[in-house]
C-alpha cells in the first residue's frame, strides 16, 4: 500500500502540474479579457498534434516541439484574438456571448483536427532513454519527470513575469480592475491579445507535456481538458493564476490518491466532490480571489 | 453509394440472377432476402459484409446450387437498402417476406439492426441467418428461427484470451475495464470463464470513460499479485496502458488488449506492443482446415475477382458473412426443407459438423453461437504477429512469460 501512496503522489503532481497550465493559461483569459474559453481543450490538443506532426514527419523529439509549440501557438492566438475578441466588446453579455463563440470555435477546431488526423488516437512513439527512473520503491516515467520539471520552469516563469515585469503587472492589475488600468493609460486592446496569446501558447506547451504523459489522444479528446481546466480555475479562483497552479496540483493530487484508496471510476467523482465543497463552502476559491468586474 | 445507384444496381443484379437461373433450369431458385445500408453509420460494414455473401452465392451457384428433394436449386439474393435505419428495418424485412416471397432470410449488419429485423421474421415464421450480431438480448427473447452461423456472442467474445491465457499456465489475473456495454460484457464473460477455469481473479476494476491516466491502475494490479493482466477498453486507452505498462517498469507474465493485433495500434504502439496479446478473426496467418465452404486464401482470391474495384479489401464482415453463407447452405442441405422449424432442427444437428472460414460452428437451441472464437495473436519484436491460440491454428508458441521490460533489445 505504501508503495500505492507513494506512486499516487507522483503522479498527482505530475499529472497536477499539466493540469495547473491548463487552468493557470485558461483563467489568465477569464481574468483579463472575461472570455469563457470552451475551446482550450481542443487548443491543448491542438498543441499535442503539432508535437505528433514534427516527430512523425521530421523527426523532431518532443522536448524540441515546445519552443515551436510555444511561438507559434503564440502567434496564432495574437492573430485569433484580433479576429474573434474585439467583436465580443461590442455585445451586451460579452461573457455569455464568448461562451457560446468559444463553443463554436471548439467543435470547429475537433472538426479541423479530425479532418487532418482522422477518429484513430494518435500517439508519439518516443521515449527518452532510459524510459524510466527509480526514485525511491518506485518506477517514474522519464517523460512525466521531464514533464513536471518543465511544468515548474514555465509556472515559475509565468509567475515571474506576471509578479516582476511591467506587462506582468499590468495583467495582474487588468484581472484586479480593467476599467482602472483604462484610466492609467494602459492599451488594454494590446494587453488583451497579449493575454490572449499567451495563454494560447501556454496551452501549445501543455499540449505537447499532455502528449508526454497522457500518450494517447484524439481529435475528441480537447473537452475531458477543458473541463479540466474549469474545474481548476473555478478551485484557485476565478481569474487567479497562482489559485489556479496550486489548485491545479492539489486536484491531481486529489485525483490520484483517490484511485489508490476506490475504484477508479469512483475516483473522478471524489475530484468533482471537491469542486461542490469548495463552490459551497469557500466560493471564492482556495486563494479567496476576486475577479474585478 | 448513393441510394438510387445502389437500388439500381441492385434490382439489375438481382433480376441478372433471376433471368440466369430461370434460363439455366425449371427448378424455381431459393430466394434468400436481406437488407443492407447503402447509406448511414452501418454502410461500410454492412457492404463489406454483403460481399461476403456475394462470393458465397457466385461460388453455390457455379457449384449447380443446393440439392433440394434430388433437384439442384440456385440461389437468389434479393437485396433491400435499410439505409442504417432501425424504424426502417421491420418494414423492409416485411417486404422482403410479403413482397418478395423470399425463403428465407439473412439479417443485416449488427445488433441493432438485427434486433429490429427479428420480429418481422419470427412473426412470419421465417428463417433468418445472423452474420454479425452478437448482443445477447437477441438470444434470449427466445425466438426460435434464428441462427448466429458465424458470429460469436458479446459475452463470449472476451473467452478466447482467458482460454489462451489458462493455457499457458497463469493462475492469477487482474482485470480492468471501461464502463460502457461492449468491454463491459466482454469482460464479464472473460471473468466468469476464468472462474469456471478455477483460476484466481485478483482484481476486477472498471474506470470511466475519459480515464487518462492508467498508472495506479496497473500499478493496482501489480499489487495484486496477477500472472495475466487483460484490461479491455477502446484502441486509445489500450495505447496509454500499453505505454504506461513500459513506463512504469510494471511486468506480467501475459498482458491482454483486445485490438493489440489492429494495424493502427500496431503502427502508434510501437514497441510499448511487443509480447502483447490480442484477438482477430481475419489475418494472413489464421487459416482453419475448412470442412465446408472457401478457405481464407480463396475467399479473399474470390473477392478480388468479384469486385476488383472495391475501395476496401475484404475484412472480418466479409469473412463472417461469407462463412454465414456456407452453413446455409449445409442447413438447407441437412434440411432438405425451408421450412424454418425444420431449418432450425437441422442447423442444431450441425453443430460441430462444420468449420468455415472464420472456425468452428456450434449454438444452441436460442441461435447463440458458441463457437466461431477469435484467434489470439502476439506481437513479436519488430512488427511480426503470430497465431498462438487456438491450437487448430496456431502458427507459433506463446512467448511465456513475457520478457521483462528491462531485458528487452
Amino acid at each position: 500500500m505504501e508503495i500505492l501512496v507513494l506512486n499516487g503522489i507522483v503522479n498527482g503532481l505530475v499529472v497536477g502540474g499539466v493540469y495547473a497550465l491548463i487552468g493557470m493559461s485558461l483563467t489568465l483569459l477569464y481574468g483579463v479579457l472575461r472570455v469563457v474559453n470552451f475551446a482550450h481543450g481542443e487548443m491543448v490538443i491542438g498543441g499535442s498534434f503539432l508535437a505528433y506532426v514534427l516527430f512523425h514527419a521530421a523527426g523532431i523529439p518532443p522536448l524540441l516541439a515546445l519552443p515551436v509549440a510555444a511561438v507559434s501557438f503564440f502567434a496564432l492566438g495574437y492573430v485569433a484574438y484580433y479576429l474573434l475578441i474585439p467583436r465580443l466588446a461590442r455585445s451586451d453579455d460579452p461573457e455569455s456571448m464568448s461562451f457560446l463563440m468559444m463553443y463554436g470555435v471548439s467543435i470547429a477546431l475537433a472538426a479541423l483536427m479530425l479532418l487532418l488526423f482522422e477518429a484513430d488516437s494518435r500517439s508519439i512513439d518516443y521515449t527518452f532513454n532510459p524510459i524510466s527512473m527509480k526514485i525511491g520503491p518506485v518506477y517514474v516515467s522519464t517523460a512525466r519527470v521531464v514533464a513536471l520539471a518543465i511544468t515548474i520552469v514555465v509556472s515559475a516563469a509565468v509567475g515571474l513575469f506576471l509578479f516582476a515585469t511591467l506587462p506582468g503587472k499590468a495583467l495582474r492589475a487588468a484581472i484586479m480592475n480593467r476599467e482602472a488600468i483604462q484610466i492609467m493609460g494602459v492599451d488594454i486592446v494590446r494587453l488583451s491579445a497579449f493575454a490572449f496569446a499567451l495563454a494560447t501558447g501556454l496551452a501549445g506547451i501543455t499540449g505537447v507535456l499532455v502528449a508526454l504523459v497522457f500518450p494517447a489522444f484524439n481529435a475528441f479528446s480537447g473537452p475531458e481538458y477543458s473541463i479540466i481546466g474549469f474545474i481548476v480555475i473555478v478551485l484557485g479562483g476565478l481569474g487567479n493564476p497562482i489559485g489556479a497552479l496550486l489548485a491545479g496540483v492539489a486536484y491531481g493530487l486529489v485525483e490520484q490518491l483517490a484511485t489508490v484508496f476506490l475504484p477508479q471510476a469512483l475516483a473522478q467523482i471524489v475530484g468533482f466532490g471537491l469542486l461542490v465543497a469548495v463552490i459551497l463552502f469557500r466560493n471564492a476559491g482556495f486563494m479567496r480571489w476576486r475577479v474585478g468586474r | 453509394m448513393k441510394r438510387r445507384t445502389f437500388l439500381m444496381t441492385t434490382t439489375a443484379s438481382a433480376l441478372a440472377t433471376g433471368a440466369g437461373a430461370a434460363l439455366a433450369q425449371a427448378e424455381p431458385p431459393i430466394r434468400i432476402g436481406m437488407t443492407v445500408s447503402s447509406t448511414g453509420t452501418f454502410a461500410l460494414a454492412a457492404q463489406s459484409g454483403l460481399r461476403g455473401v456475394e462470393i458465397w452465392v457466385d461460388d453455390v451457384n457455379a457449384r449447380g446450387g443446393i440439392e433440394i428433394g434430388g433437384k439442384k436449386r440456385k440461389v437468389e439474393l434479393v437485396k433491400l437498402d435499410d439505409r442504417s435505419d432501425k424504424t426502417t428495418v421491420p418494414k423492409v424485412y416485411e417486404t422482403l417476406i410479403k413482397d418478395e416471397k423470399v425463403d428465407l432470410l439473412f439479417g443485416p449488419f449488427g445488433s441493432t439492426l438485427t434486433a429490429a429485423a427479428v420480429n418481422a421474421t419470427e412473426t412470419a415464421g421465417k428463417f433468418m441467418v445472423i452474420w454479425s450480431a452478437s448482443a445477447d438480448s437477441i438470444y434470449a427473447q427466445g425466438f426460435k428461427h434464428i441462427i448466429s452461423a458465424t458470429q460469436i456472442a458479446g459475452s463470449l467474445l472476451g473467452q478466447p484470451g482467458v482460454r489462451a491465457i489458462h493455457a499457458l499456465g497463469a493462475k492469477k489475473i487482474a482485470f480492468a475495464y471501461l464502463d460502457e456495454p461492449f468491454p463491459a460484457s466482454l469482460t464479464q464473460g472473460a471473468a466468469d470463464l476464468a472462474k469456471q477455469l478455477g483460476m484466481e481473479i485478483t482484481m476486477n476494476e472498471k474506470f470511466a470513460k475519459g480515464t487518462k491516466d492508467f498508472n495506479i491502475l496497473i500499478q493496482k494490479a501489480r499489487a495484486s499479485g496477477a500472472d495475466a493482466f487483460y484490461p479491455t477498453a477502446y484502441e486509445g486507452d489500450q495505447m496509454t496502458i500499453a505505454r504506461q505498462l513500459r513506463e512504469a517498469n510494471v511486468n506480467f507474465k501475459a498482458v491482454y488488449l483486445v485490438y493489440g493485433s489492429q494495424p493502427q495500434f500496431l503502427q502508434q504502439a510501437g514497441k510499448d506492443a511487443d509480447y502483447i496479446l490480442s484477438q482477430t478473426l481475419l489475418h494472413e496467418k489464421i487459416n482453419w482446415k475448412v470442412t465446408h465452404g472457401l478457405n481464407r486464401a480463396q475467399m479473399m482470391e474470390r473477392y478480388g475477382k468479384l469486385f476488383p474495384n472495391a475501395q476496401y479489401a475484404a475484412d472480418f464482415q466479409t469473412a463472417l458473412a461469407y462463412g454465414a453463407g456456407v452453413v446455409t447452405e449445409e442447413v438447407i442441405k441437412a434440411a432438405q426443407s425451408l421450412e424454418a422449424a425444420k431449418l432450425k432442427e437441422a442447423a442444431l444437428k450441425l453443430n460441430d459438423k462444420i468449420v468455415t472460414v472464420t472456425g468452428e460452428y456450434q449454438i444452441d437451441q436460442t441461435g447463440k453461437q458458441f463457437k466461431n472464437a477469435f484467434s489470439i495473436m502476439q506481437n513479436l519484436p519488430g512488427g511480426g504477429l503470430e497465431v498462438v491460440y487456438p491450437p487448430q491454428v496456431a502458427t507459433a508458441k506463446a512467448v511465456y512469460p513475457a520478457p521483462a521490460f528491462d531485458q528487452r533489445k
